[in-house]
């Protein structure tokens, strides 16, 4: 039996969240053995992998207009993410900004948030009056 | 590009989600497409014509 791939990515994805977050915080707490530091380091990636196949799964299913919406999102997200960083590496050098303010930590929700923000625009562009 | 879409399914009595539901798209697209805003593939123009029972050319046009 196929599960939908969108249920599978929105499953995985909270799956996801729901570990990374409990095990950021445990990683917070010393004293874990080693093996406890791998499961907690390298557990999340197994949600993770479902959720890249549910959202692989997804772009397959969707129409043209949709992969293209989703394509430009995706090129805007990854585009204005790299401005950013590359723009705050250099703010960080010239004294501007602080490495802890501006971490890799922060890549993850800029992406997001310029991948839903670039979702709604290039959508928008191709939206028209209703039928 | 222009299209002659909305005038042709009009003839035929389809509205934009019997026409998505017919080719396998999104109601949006057919929106989409008939307000100019994007341009289906050869695949997709072919697909569209025949459920409108006209060619491609009657159905998609240069300026």
């Amino acid at each position: 039996m196929r599960i939908p791939s969108a249920k599978l990515a929105l499953v995985c994805g909270l799956a996801w969240a729901v570990l990374f977050i409990t095990c950021r915080l445990l990683l917070d707490y010393p004293g874990h053995s080693l093996e406890a530091r791998l499961l907690l380091a390298f557990g999340p990636t197994v949600p993770l992998i479902g959720f890249f196949i549910g959202a692989i799964g997804m772009s397959r299913d969707v129409d043209e207009m949709e992969r293209r919406v989703q394509l430009e999102a995706f090129a805007c997200a990854f585009g204005l993410t790299l401005l950013l960083i590359a723009t705050l590496a250099l703010a960080q050098r010239a004294g501007f900004a602080k490495y802890e303010d501006f971490s890799y930590g922060h890549l993850l929700p800029m992406l997001y948030i310029f991948y839903v923000g670039a979702c709604c625009w290039p959508g928008g562009r191709y939206t028209c009056v209703p039928d | 590009m222009r299209t002659r879409l909305k005038v042709l399914r009009a003839e035929c009595g389809l509205t934009q989600a019997d026409l998505a539901q017919r080719v396998g798209v999104a109601r949006q697209t057919i929106n989409s497409i008939e307000g100019g805003k994007f341009e289906p593939s050869l695949g997709l123009g072919m697909r569209l014509a025949k459920e409108l029972n006209a060619t491609v050319e009657e159905t998609f046009f240069l300026d």
